[in-house]
């Protein structure tokens, strides 16, 4: 065969596999997770996956190189790790410097869970009331839980009473138009957002198993609302990052918690970023991306490099290439440091906080592009209060 | 649509808010907050508003705010931390004026008791079959 033959049939077999592997017909061959540089190997639920891939890729990209590996089963998988000292085996999950999720191959005889995440304590897991020995945590950004509906319903608020109502009863919540059993999706109740969506509505979570369609997952919920033949009737929840990334397909309802007499979006329009009522605390359905580390007591890490990555991606620690304040606002999550009200536990009630180094003024221009913040640098100061982030903070 | 609003079915759930506000704060004290069951469904009342068939765009109405708030579980805060449609106007401390404090943003109301058909009488919900 000619040079330029085996030129042109390798070019043309190359342009087939990779036109194959970009509509997904090819599996991407997978690679050792340990050939990756500085790996560090991470269990938990799929929620905090956006979040995770989002400072994978710029820890990947970064001038001191880490990748994040992460396998995520479901939100008690790491505690049940560590517990019984279950090593990580299969695949998991990395992502290159593009932000593209890939796929690795664990060691055969498994690898050591170094750090986890979920969106609850370990005392929600069943058979746990807290961390087993050696395990630590901390909270991370805030994630929303939002109730959904197709866009072409007519259906803008729901209370948690009629959560409990439409998840307790199916046919017979006598809450219309979610009253067809057909149309209410739902998810395991292991699941961050199934939690979540129970104790907000007062409802045991082993309910959500009995009423509706589990879709398994956040992304299946969106694709079986959006394509509902029966769009009133439809409901579901979701993550409020996945809400976010497809408005053009659902509608989040605006919540009514227990003892509040009007509901409220998380963002403060349709078309808003802002989180502003999670942020002031007229959203309830919210709580922390809780990431989990290896270490004897709070805040002494086994591993630098997953002190390294935890402190970026919980918001404590910035670096050039790994702006953390910034990347954590632009998946749609809320920094501790934009919070003005806290919660001590899993959807324990609210309180007041005051961030000891606030970036509310920076979080605002962030998602919505302007901020009535006065601007400052290192050549103009703030007239009042302390500069952060280029923004003049009241602290 | 626009939420309206009624000054003595406003007094009336003001009243009926403290009670409750009153009664969920004895329960919490008792520490049943970690225990499932029934979320009060009678815990307010939507008074006055349309049953929350707005907009699509949920919180970008017409810069309406809670209908029926109160000082939520502090029910000493005193008429001057009730705002002019009941909501709670003074700095918040807790869940309930957190949840319920004025605002200029938009809310849309799920009326619970014109919604939800299988309340029980008094406005509770009923438990789980």
């Amino acid at each position: 065969m000619q040079r330029w033959q085996r030129s042109t049939y390798a070019w043309i077999a190359s342009l087939a596999l990779g036109l194959a592997w970009s509509s997904g017909a090819v599996a991407q061959p997978d690679v050792p997770c340990a050939s990756l540089p500085n790996p560090i190997y991470g269990i938990g639920g799929s929620a905090p996956n956006p979040l995770i891939g989002t400072f994978a890729a710029a820890l990947a990209a970064s001038d001191d190189p880490i990748t994040v590996i992460y396998q995520s089963p479901g939100a008690c998988f790491l505690v049940r790790a560590v517990a019984d000292d279950t090593p990580l085996t299969g695949t998991a999950s990395y992502w290159t410097t593009e932000g593209q999720a890939r796929t690795c191959t664990l060691p055969l005889d498994g690898v050591r869970a170094e750090w986890g995440s979920m969106g609850n304590t370990a005392a929600l897991c069943d058979g746990f009331d807290g961390n087993p020995p050696g395990l630590q945590d901390v909270p991370g950004p805030v994630t929303t839980w939002t109730m959904i509906v197709p866009t072409a319903s007519s259906q803008t608020s729901i209370s948690s009473e009629a959560i409990y109502m439409v998840y307790g009863f199916g046919d017979e919540s006598g809450t219309a138009p979610w009253t067809d059993e057909s149309q209410i999706f739902t998810r395991n109740p292991t699941s961050a957002a199934g939690l979540a969506i129970a104790i907000a509505a007062g409802l045991p979570p082993s309910r959500l198993a009995v009423i509706g369609t589990d879709v398994m997952t956040n992304g299946n919920m969106v694709t079986r609302l959006s394509t509902s033949t029966s769009p009133e009737a439809a409901i579901g929840f979701v993550s409020g990052e996945t809400a976010d990334a497809r408005r053009d397909a659902v509608r989040v309802l605006a919540y009514q918690h227990r003892g509040q007499s009007c509901g409220y979006t998380p963002d403060s329009s349709v078309s808003a970023f802002d989180k502003i009522n999670v942020r002031e605390g007229r959203y309830w359905l919210w709580a922390f991306h809780r990431f989990f580390y290896r270490g004897s007591a709070p805040g002494t890490f086994e591993s630098p490099r997953v002190q390294r990555f935890i402190r970026l991606i919980t918001g404590e620690a910035s670096e050039p290439d790994v702006p953390s304040i910034q990347l954590i606002a632009d998946n749609g999550n809320v920094p501790l440091c934009a919070m003005e009200v806290t919660r001590t536990g899993d959807y324990t009630p609210l309180v007041p906080y005051t961030p000891p180094a606030p970036c509310g003024c920076y979080f605002d221009f962030a998602t919505t592009g302007e901020s009535t913040c006065a601007t400052c640098s290192e050549s103009t100061p703030c007239a009042s209060g302390t500069c952060r982030l280029g923004f003049c903070e009241a602290r | 649509m626009t939420m309206t609003s009624n000054t003595a079915s406003i007094t009336r759930s003001r009243l009926w808010l403290r009670a409750v506000f009153a009664l969920s704060f004895v329960l919490a004290a008792c520490g049943d907050d970690d225990a499932f069951g029934p979320p009060d469904g009678g815990g307010r009342r939507d008074s006055g508003v349309d049953s929350g068939e707005v907009l699509p765009d949920g919180g970008d109405l017409d810069g309406t705010v809670p209908d029926g708030g109160d000082a939520g579980p502090d029910v000493d805060a005193g008429p001057d931390c009730t705002g002019e449609d009941g909501c709670y106007s003074c700095e918040p401390t807790d869940e309930g004026q957190l949840l319920n404090a004025c605002n200029e943003l938009g809310c849309v109301p799920f009326d619970n008791r014109a919604r939800i058909t299988r309340l029980n009488p008094d406005g509770s919900l009923p438990p789980l079959p």
